[in-house]
């Protein structure tokens, strides 16, 4: 599995807030503008309008945007203007956070991806859809269940922005037709891209698992259901094309309390740090870049190199080096084995953090 | 939370979109499209669809999946197969004119033209979230998705781009080789003055149409040049490098792509969607649920996308290759055109 989250997320979040301001931010004291916004939380159209225009009856609507197949070319046109619908919604919820994404929600807050939040305290930046900035602070996260909270700081979130809902997962049925949007952060387009697909495992624990395609970027994006609610937040995927996994809002929810009271669970946000930009190759991992000031760089790296090994874990494909150093700590010193020129060299390096 | 959702997911697996039991909703739309998509084989193996554009009997398909072809046959709806004839080339748009009208002429009912509808393009009719489908032979679409993009402008990421940085003569006309001796190329046997006349068969006539025809190659693929020195021509095979990949970003992830057409980059607009197609499953019709056509698809791009030509620009450019097809004495004015009737 890989995570998709690219390396400029994790440049793009810089500063620290000092704690003090921190405890300023948590629950109770809601920032002055996102009071404003609660009259725009905007649920979409309304689903009489549409159940008329299609000649569908409402309830049968309300089957079909739960899953059920449509019959007909009049249920089918109900299904895609509701899709339409709820694109456009989603798409102005949704944020770029560095190389990565978030979605707008209820009550001041941005969902995204764990590995994208990185850590609790941390003022992150992000972009929305018409272009212009907001300031958020992370919250709590859990790097175990990938869930990720980030609550906005800003005085005012811009007018054409919308906030969603939150919807938990465990209500979604299987087959139920979901939305999903990518990165919006791309100069070449205009927003995020969406995906279309159905829910096709949704465990009562653990990601919720659609055939919405996801890439890198796609990350802390939202996973939309046809009511307009965020049921998921898009976190990984596999080699099966069909197998794309979110964390599911069932899983937000259960952590809610201990991710507005920034409780990170799991490594608390400090990855081991190698410093080096790396290509998979068949006989192990090809040192593309050597990060200035990085530990790698310190132990005499270089771009080139092919690495072998990390301690007794070898790379020769089918294991990955930053997945591998997900699960050091900062400061663990670890053996390389890896090939330069014609020479087998072995070096150690002291691992640094991620933050430097 | 209701107490059912959980428990019925052991009961049936529901069909994921990929399902037959939901592309079958889109066989309405798909019936006079499916006559006109054409199956399209090169020395017997199926490399692409096509489809049908034009009455007179003419098609599209994609190019770079027949560079060198020898024989072009082609399967049509009703399962019947012919060999036809490969007109010109547009390169920009890697689209190959396919001349079908030996079996226009012999009356074959099953050959229809794609069914264009100015409307259906308009802009605000083609919307983001609006379902495709992909058509095939079969009743119903191989593959369906929704428009992720509206049509933009292709702009390459820059690691995918392929190059081959030989040196060439500045003030040579041709691509005629520079010094190579000091080049990484010096081991490729290329010499001082040797001319490129071909990139894989397409007729490089400059530096530039040189770059230009590695460009549409993807990194890491071997081709082919034909070299003359002096009197002499020879072929040498070389791999196409990549662009450093300046973020890091994608490469590592590419086992997760799935597989990708080899030409996927540098088309002059593209509509993006989500359905996933095979490689070989390129240059066939792109519909709206009205059956209406919205365009061609012209590469899988990557995990999540589909790019199509819009069907605005795949007419205009099946127009201009019809007329040079059609018109074989009208001085050729592009560089495309008479790059591709060199090779054809």
């Amino acid at each position: 599995m890989s995570r998709l989250w690219s390396r400029s997320a994790l440049r793009a979040i810089a500063a620290c807030l000092p704690s003090w301001l921190l405890l300023a931010l948590l629950p109770g004291v809601a920032p002055r503008a996102l009071v404003a916004q609660d009259g725009r939380r905007e649920a979409p159209g309304d689903l009489a309008a549409l159940a008329a225009k299609f000649e569908v009856p409402v309830a049968r609507c309300e089957q079909i945007l739960a899953g059920a197949l449509p019959r007909g070319r009049n249920e089918l046109s109900m299904l895609q203007a509701r899709i339409r619908e709820i694109h456009a919604l989603a798409a102005r919820a949704t944020v770029t956070i560095g190389g990565a994404a978030g979605v707008l929600v209820e009550g001041g807050f941005v969902l995204t991806a764990g590995h994208v939040a990185e850590t609790a305290g941390r003022r992150v930046p992000m972009r929305t859809s018409d272009g212009s900035w907001l300031s958020g602070i992370t919250l709590g996260g859990s790097e175990e269940t990938d869930t990720g909270l980030v609550r906005v700081v800003s005085d005012a979130i811009p007018e054409s922005c919308r906030v969603l809902r939150l919807r938990n997962s465990a209500e979604l049925e299987r087959g139920a037709f979901v939305l999903m949007l990518g990165f919006p952060g791309s100069r070449r387009t205009e927003g995020p891209p969406l995906r279309f697909g159905r829910v096709l495992r949704n465990p009562a624990r653990g990601y919720l698992e659609t055939d919405c395609r996801m890439c890198s970027g796609d990350s802390g994006g939202p996973l939309v259901d046809l009511t307009g609610s965020v049921v998921g937040i898009n976190s990984r995927i596999t080699r099966d094309l069909a197998k794309n996994m979110h964390v599911a809002t069932a899983t937000y929810l259960r952590e809610w309390d201990d991710l507005v009271a920034s409780q990170w669970t799991g490594g608390r946000g400090s990855r081991a740090f190698l410093g080096v930009e790396t290509r998979a190759e068949q006989d192990g991992t090809r040192v593309v870049r050597v990060v200035e000031g990085s530990a790698a760089e310190r132990a005499g790296l270089r771009a080139d190199d092919l690495i072998l090994a990390l301690d007794r874990h070898s790379l020769d494909g089918s294991a990955n080096l930053p997945s591998l150093l997900g699960s050091y700590r900062p400061g663990r010193s670890v053996l390389l084995r890896l090939v330069r020129g014609d020479e087998t060299l072995e070096v150690r390096v002291r691992l640094g953090a991620r933050e430097q | 939370m209701l107490p059912n959702a959980v428990v019925s997911q052991d009961v049936a697996a529901p069909a994921s979109k990929d399902h037959a039991t939901f592309r079958e909703l889109f066989a309405p739309a798909c019936v006079e499209a499916r006559q006109a998509t054409i199956k399209v084989r090169r020395d017997g193996m199926a490399r692409a669809l096509g489809t049908v554009v034009d009455a007179r009997g003419f098609a599209i398909t994609k190019a770079s999946e027949f560079d060198g072809a020898t024989k072009i046959e082609c399967e049509l709806a009703d399962g019947s197969r012919h060999v036809v004839r490969a007109g010109p080339v547009d390169a920009e748009c890697d689209l190959l004119l396919l001349d079908l009208r030996s079996i226009v002429q012999t009356a074959k009912p099953t050959l229809k033209v794609v069914r264009s509808d100015a409307a259906a393009n308009a802009r605000g009719e083609v919307a983001i979230g609006n379902f495709i489908a992909c058509v095939g032979h079969d009743p119903e679409p191989f593959s369906v998705g929704v428009i992720s993009l509206l049509p933009y402008t292709r702009v390459e990421r820059g690691m995918s781009r392929a190059r081959l940085p030989l040196p060439f003569k500045e003030e040579s006309r041709s691509a005629c080789v520079g010094r190579v001796d000091e080049s990484p190329f010096a081991s490729t046997g290329l010499q001082e003055g040797d001319v490129i006349e071909s990139v894989d068969a397409r007729a490089v006539s400059s530096a530039r149409s040189f770059h230009r025809a590695i460009r549409r190659k993807t990194p890491g693929q071997r081709v082919t040049l034909e070299v003359r020195r002096g009197v002499k021509l020879f072929e040498i095979e070389v791999e196409v490098e990549g662009r450093v990949d300046r973020s890091g970003r994608r490469d590592p992830q590419q086992a997760l792509w799935g597989r990708l057409s080899q030409v996927r980059f540098g088309f002059p607009e593209v509509l993006q969607h989500d359905a996933v197609i095979d490689p070989n499953e390129c240059g066939g019709p792109v519909i709206d649920i009205e059956g209406r056509f919205l365009g061609v698809n012209i590469a899988r791009v990557g995990r999540v996308e589909t790019h199509a030509l819009p069907a605005t620009l795949v007419l205009e450019r099946a127009r201009r290759l019809i007329e040079r097809m059609t018109a074989p004495s009208v001085k050729k004015d592009s560089e495309a055109g008479s790059k591709s009737d060199k090779t054809r």
